[in-house]
């Protein structure tokens, strides 16, 4: 399903050049549920920001569903990510001006789906989410359990095939943390694919996967649980 | 589903091993967690990188343990924590 090889991640100032990630060869399948772990600075986020399609490396290739990315201008990248991807960040992202409604609506807009069709998938992500009570509120009105509840199913609304997660519990308290990791945990299982950075041990153990980076270079991996891959 | 439980250790020396049971209604269970601090000036002879160092350290540490968390630099050390293998 996406797999890199040799990639690298090098930012650069007026005199120093910082290598984020180094030499990273990774590849996930569909239907597995990696955990990304490693101390603060290590790439984590800026490995997910690639394999999210949110950034380019510098150097490498990253094959996400069949096609070699890694030199894909913003507007190729854009057409992907809304097509297959969904996002979840540790500060939810949502929009303060736009109610819950409005924040889960707003992917489908820029995937062109019709009014009725879009009321119908936000009533449904919202209800599963158990936020549907909410649908009029702001995000500034809820707490941050349910903020995240929103970012999730703004993130599945539109059933991307993939889901990547950037520490998803870390401003929550562990009840709502154990919340969201549960609702990643189901959705995986329905077979979404999902690869999350965490430095949670817990929030890594619904993970069939651990890869563990320092420096910017994968130093190891743990299979925790096999999984059932999914065939198309 | 996993519950977290937050435990503080005592001040602990590297290469100490923790044993912690847990028991939850009749049914018991053994974690045992080894902390070790890699030097870097002082057990990198080969001055390797560091991450191949880690890599090699990693490697050749015992099948019954393995890693369950890697933490940030500091001093020129690097703390992991190692877990043993459910047998």
């Amino acid at each position: 399903m996406l797999k890199t090889i040799g990639l690298t991640k090098i930012y650069r100032n007026d005199e120093v050049e910082t290598r984020a990630i180094n030499d990273v060869s990774l590849e996930v399948k569909e239907g597995e549920f990696v955990a990304i772990m490693g101390p603060s600075g290590c790439g984590k986020t800026t490995l997910l920001n690639i394999l999210g399609l949110l950034d380019n490396p510098s150097t490498g290739t990253y094959h996400f569903l069949d096609q070699e990315t890694s030199k894909y201008n913003e507007r190729k990248r854009a057409q992907l990510r809304k097509k297959n991807l969904g996002y979840i960040f540790q500060n939810f992202n949502l929009i303060e001006e736009l109610n819950v409604y409005e924040n889960v609506e707003l992917p489908l807009i820029y995937m062109g789906i019709k009014s009725s069709a879009r009321k119908r998938l936000v009533l449904t992500a919202l209800e599963k989410m158990h936020i549907l009570h909410r649908k009029y509120h702001f995000p500034q009105q809820l707490s941050g359990g349910q903020q995240q509840r929103v970012a999730v199913a703004r993130a599945v609304v539109g059933a991307p095939k993939i889901i990547l997660a950037d520490e998803p519990t870390g401003n929550l308290d562990s009840a709502h943390g154990e919340e969201v990791m549960r609702t990643l945990n189901e959705l995986n299982k329905e077979g979404t694919t999902i690869i999350m950075v965490t430095h949670s041990q817990r929030d890594a153990s619904y993970a069939n996967r651990i890869v563990r980076l320092f420096d910017g270079q994968i130093i190891n991996e743990n299979i925790l649980q096999s999984f059932s891959q999914k065939t198309n | 589903m996993p519950k977290e439980i937050k435990i503080l250790l005592p001040e602990h020396l590297p290469d100490e091993v923790f044993d912690i049971q847990i028991q939850s209604s009749s049914k018991k269970c053994f974690l045992n967690y080894r902390f070790e601090l890699l030097d870097l000036d002082k057990d990198n002879p080969e001055n390797l990188s560091n991450v191949d160092f880690l890599k090699q350290k990693i490697k050749a540490y015992s099948d019954y343990w393995e890693v369950a968390e890697i933490f940030a630099q500091e001093n020129n050390k690097i703390p992991i924590l190692f877990k043993q293998k459910k047998q």
